[in-house]
């Protein structure tokens, strides 16, 4: 019985039998929802995968040992309740629930529960929908080579579900569903290709959920002892950069982030915003340039980051330079920041003039020698110092040198510092991490009213195969100060140690530190791998990840051609789903010439005879039809003619020319009868 | 089959869209050209998820998003193609039906060949109030049986048949009309515990019309092995005519039943034609030679299946329109 049309009359006349869902729909289902959730469970709070997956589960023991308890608990009723108790749970464990998190979540719960009460094949449509759109929700997490695999055995237990509740009775065993569905994807493939290439990306959010900001990573807008020790732990990937052209050596790897300029005693923050400026040579001086490309993954906060100091603004990278857009601006202090949170893999183009100090555009205020909290201590130690030292420059030099003779440690575990954590840092503990080493710096410039400040970022880079990652693990804080009308770059990390700067984090601590597996020196083989690794996530990202709007004009360029309108493209798509339709169906056009060319004619001419009302029945020798026509079809002299040239070419032996041009001969004739019934159709038909 | 005349109906194109006439002719191969296709109610919901799914994908660029869409658009389309190559090429070899009697289910047994090399899943064969569902695999033919209940005598003709098939997904359907004319004649429901034949009130009339002419010679035959002597016509052999033999008005006569309206003694229409269904079949299970009258249907008195046909469809006929 076909089932999608006739369902509602049967749900009348089975009322008051219980029905169930039979286990292969039941299975195939279950198969479904397992590898739709599991991507889920490793971002979802902990109870929302338990309730999820056990009452999948449930479902099947009660399938297998039905109980009253059970079947009470996952009866429509049993199951509404649990999905509406869910939806609140989600509300107060998020705080909010208009918002893509616990959308997620809530869907999770609520396929689950839709499967529980789901108790005929014709009602799981909604189950497959909810699924499906499940699996998708996965990528909103990660977008891995990882995800895109998961998803494979996924669609094809969706494939699978689709068959089996289509005739669950009758369905073929899962195996063969499992190869008929893995041939209509292999088929479907060339057409969700062409469909991935060339379908239009739109740009921006059509709209966003109100709660949608999602967890920040990376440097935040404020650092107090610890910010950056922490960030360091993590081996992930902050950004990949392409350089064009030989990338800078170590030293010169300063990726400028947020410059703070507030201090509060312990915390550095980045107080009011400096003045947008315009990148001119009159700021940076063109010593030694770089440009290059960055690719950033999203960090839902609105630094973009370049190597010191910015010379242009981050532009959109695109093939043709008129489509390119500012992503962002610079202010007065060189920080890159966009209007709106990065909250997609961000891909610029940027240029930067590598140097260690740049011109100031106008003298600092007062902000950057302001003092606060108490730390006289290390105010006097500067006075005594600086008016040793003669002048801001000594001083600052002084300072390097008293950093680096005294016994002063790079750990990723300093002590805990108490209410003057400058003091004690300088006097006492002499062990900390860089931003201990920025900020007591800093304090001690504007303890000698010299204007200083923070500025937090990057220092590093690893180069893999072309292309440089820089990680969570480079995450740095150095110092400016003003000398001169220029600021000037000092990091008071590099005096304690030196490898920070011109190796990397591991190389500069201790054995025994802390140190992600990522950051470490060494090509031990584990690292070696996860690099591979690494390069195939690049790779992934910028090919399949990344493809948008650019990645489609560089297509049509390489095959030479110009942009693309959208008429153009349906055209295109039209034309090559034909094309598809018919490999898919084995070209019939072509498959018919594999009659031979005699069958063919003979074909040809019954169904021309036909046209004219005389159809050849089975019983019929050609001879008889021929007959049978002739005597029908009175003012049709070929219809005889042309039958006896068949039965001629079919039953005697002709050497090829003459059965060549019997053939043709006959072609010609059909020809001149198929024409003269296309005429005559309406004589033919009307009398 | 109406193929033999040459100035047939062209199809028309409302005959092309819905074969609403029974004009197919068998063999019939199921060509595109009555192919129709469209989503089924899941079909749409399908759909309607992968738009969600753009749409989230749009708004999210999430590019693996695009691609699972994609590819589950890809699995869709190509299901199109599976669904239709599912009935396409299916061909109708030939339809028949046993005649029956009212109440009984005609079996209308359609026969499907299948020449391509690919298996046919699912293929559903329905009618108004009928269905059903036949695999037929590759190189191979097979019989579907659509069992027609009946209640009234009549001429049953088997009507549109839609030939439909949601394989291998569920998510298309496609169906096509075959319309042939295939038919099954409805005898009327033979009367339970019938009277007696009829005989008797025939034999009766014989019997005075012997005592008043006995001997009467009605007419002569030609000879057969195993004819009596005594009743060969000497007399026009004499005159060298060949061998015939007498017949005598009693032959005709002699223990034959006369089955007609006037001898059911019944008025109801239904009724009569329920007691002469009957007694042809008790004539028949007697191996007794009977006449038949009925309307315009006169039958000379004979037994056999070609005699009982003739008298039962004249019976489901009976006063019926065209």
């Amino acid at each position: 019985m076909i089932t999608l049309w006739g369902s509602k009359k049967r749900n009348n006349k089975t009322k008051n039998i219980p029905v169930r869902l039979d286990g292969r729909s039941l299975y195939a289902l279950a198969a479904l929802l397992f590898l739709a959730q599991l991507p889920h469970i490793s971002h979802l709070p902990i109870w929302v995968s338990i309730l999820g997956v056990g009452i999948v589960l449930l479902k099947l023991l009660e399938h297998h040992r039905p109980t009253k308890l059970l079947t009470t608990i996952l009866s429509p009723i049993g199951m509404t309740t649990i999905a509406l108790g869910g939806a609140l749970m989600v509300r107060v464990h998020y705080g909010y629930f208009m918002g893509r998190d616990p959308c997620v979540a809530f869907l999770f719960i609520l396929v689950s529960a839709k499967f529980a009460e789901v108790r005929k094949p014709s009602d799981s449509t909604l189950l497959l929908c909810l699924a499906g759109f499940l699996l998708l929700t996965q990528y909103f997490y990660s977008q891995s080579i990882i995800s895109a695999l998961i998803t494979v055995p996924a669609v094809l237990a969706l494939g699978n579900a689709l068959a089996v509740i289509r005739d669950s009775k009758n369905a073929a065993d899962t195996d063969k569903n499992i190869k008929m569905v893995g041939k209509l994807l292999l088929q479907g493939a060339p057409l969700a290709l062409l469909l991935f290439v060339v379908f239009p990306r739109l740009p921006g959010p059509l709209w966003s959920l109100p709660d949608d900001a999602s967890a920040k990573t990376g440097l935040s807008d404020s650092m107090a002892p610890g910010t950056i020790g922490n960030l360091s732990r993590s081996g992930e990937v902050a950004f990949r950069v392409e350089f064009d052209g030989e990338p800078p050596p170590p030293e010169q790897r300063y990726w400028r982030g947020p410059v703070l300029s507030d201090f509060d005693g312990r915390q550095w923050t980045l107080g009011q915003g400096a003045p947008r400026v315009r990148p001119t040579g009159k700021l940076v001086a063109d010593t030694s340039a770089a440009s290059y490309t960055v690719m950033m993954q999203p960090t839902h906060q609105n630094w973009l980051f370049a190597l010191d100091h910015a010379s242009s603004l981050p532009m959109s990278d695109t093939v043709d330079a008129a489509d390119s857009r500012v992503l962002a601006s610079l202010t007065s202090d060189l920080q890159l920041k966009a209007d709106k949170p990065i909250t997609q893999v961000l891909r610029y183009e940027q240029s930067s003039a590598l140097s260690n100090s740049y011109k100031a555009i106008r003298r600092p205020s007062d902000r950057y020698t302001h003092l606060a909290g108490n730390n006289s201590e290390t105010v006097k130690f500067a006075s005594k110092l600086h008016t040793q030292s003669g002048s801001d420059e000594n001083f600052a030099d002084a300072v390097m040198r008293y950093f680096n003779q005294e016994n002063f440690h790079y750990t990723l575990q300093p002590s805990l510092l108490g209410d003057n954590p400058v003091d004690e840092f300088l006097f006492s503990t002499r062990n900390g991490f860089c931003e201990h080493y920025a900020s007591a710096f800093v304090v001690l410039m504007r303890a000698a009213a010299i204007p200083a400040r923070v500025v937090t970022g990057y220092l590093g880079g690893e180069m893999n195969g072309d292309y440089m990652i820089v990680r969570q693990s480079d995450a740095h804080a150095w110092t400016e100060i003003y000398l001169n009308g220029r600021w000037v770059r000092f990091d008071p990390t590099g005096a304690v140690a030196p490898s920070r700067v011109d190796t990397n984090m591991a190389a500069a601590l201790g054995a025994g530190e802390p140190v992600p597996m990522m950051a470490r020196t060494g090509n031990a083989f584990l690292k070696r791998f996860k690099l591979g690794i690494d390069e195939l996530n690049h790779d992934w990202q910028r090919m399949v990840v990344d493809f948008n709007n650019e990645s489609q004009y560089r297509i049509w360029e390489k095959l030479g051609l110009p942009k693309l309108q959208l008429w153009q493209i349906t055209v295109l798509v039209l034309i090559i789903t034909a094309l598809w339709c018919l490999a898919v169906l084995g070209f019939p056009a072509l498959r018919r010439k594999g009659l031979t060319a005699e069958e063919h004619l003979w074909n040809r001419y019954i169904s021309l005879v036909g046209r004219y009302g005389v159809h050849r029945q089975t019983t019929e020798t050609p001879n008889q039809f021929i007959e049978r026509a002739t005597q029908l079809l009175p003012g049709h002299g070929s219809v005889k003619a042309i039958g006896d040239d068949l039965v001629k070419l079919r039953f005697t032996r002709l050497d090829a020319n003459n059965s060549k041009a019997l053939k043709s001969k006959i072609r010609q004739q059909l020809n001149k009868l198929y024409m003269h019934s296309l005429v005559n159709r309406h004589s033919i038909t009307s009398q | 089959m109406t193929s033999t005349t040459a100035n047939s109906e062209p199809t028309s194109f409302k005959q092309r869209l819905f074969r609403s006439k029974p004009e197919d002719i068998l063999p019939l191969k199921i060509e595109h050209q009555r192919i129709y296709i469209l989503p089924t109610r899941r079909g749409l919901a399908y759909l309607f998820s992968l738009l969600i799914m753009l749409i989230a994908s749009v708004n999210y660029a999430l590019s693996l998003g695009y691609a699972l869409c994609f590819l589950l658009t890809g699995l869709f389309a190509a299901s199109l193609l599976h669904t239709y190559r599912n009935v396409a090429g299916i061909s109708f070899q030939a339809i028949s039906a046993d005649d029956v009697f009212a109440g009984e289910n005609i079996q209308f047994k359609i026969t499907m060949a299948n020449e391509s090399n690919l298996d046919r899943v699912g293929v559903a064969l329905k009618t108004k109030n009928t269905s059903s569902v036949i695999d037929i695999n590759t190189a191979n033919s097979a019989q579907a049986i659509l069992n027609i209940p009946t209640s009234q005598r009549g001429i049953h003709t088997l009507g549109r048949v839609t030939v439909t098939s949601t394989y291998p997904l569920g998510l298309w359907r496609t169906w096509c009309y075959v319309h042939s004319n295939a038919k099954s004649t409805i005898y009327p429901t033979p009367e339970n515990s019938p009277p007696p034949l009829p005989s008797h009130s025939v034999a009766e009339q014989g019997e005075n019309q012997r005592k008043a002419n006995q001997g009467d010679i009605s007419g002569l035959r030609e000879y057969h092995t195993g004819d009596a002597i005594s009743s060969i016509a000497w007399k026009a052999a004499a005159r060298g005519q060949g061998l015939f033999v007498k017949t005598f008005e009693e032959e005709n006569a002699g223990g034959e039943t006369y089955l007609s309206l006037s001898a059911t003694g019944l008025t109801d229409t239904e009724q009569q034609m329920s007691r002469m269904a009957a007694w042809v079949i008790s004539a028949e299970r007697a191996h007794a030679d009977y006449w038949f009258e009925l309307g315009d249907t006169k039958l000379e008195p004979s037994c056999g299946l070609k005699h009982k046909r003739q008298a039962l469809s004249a019976l489901a006929t009976h006063g019926l329109k065209p």
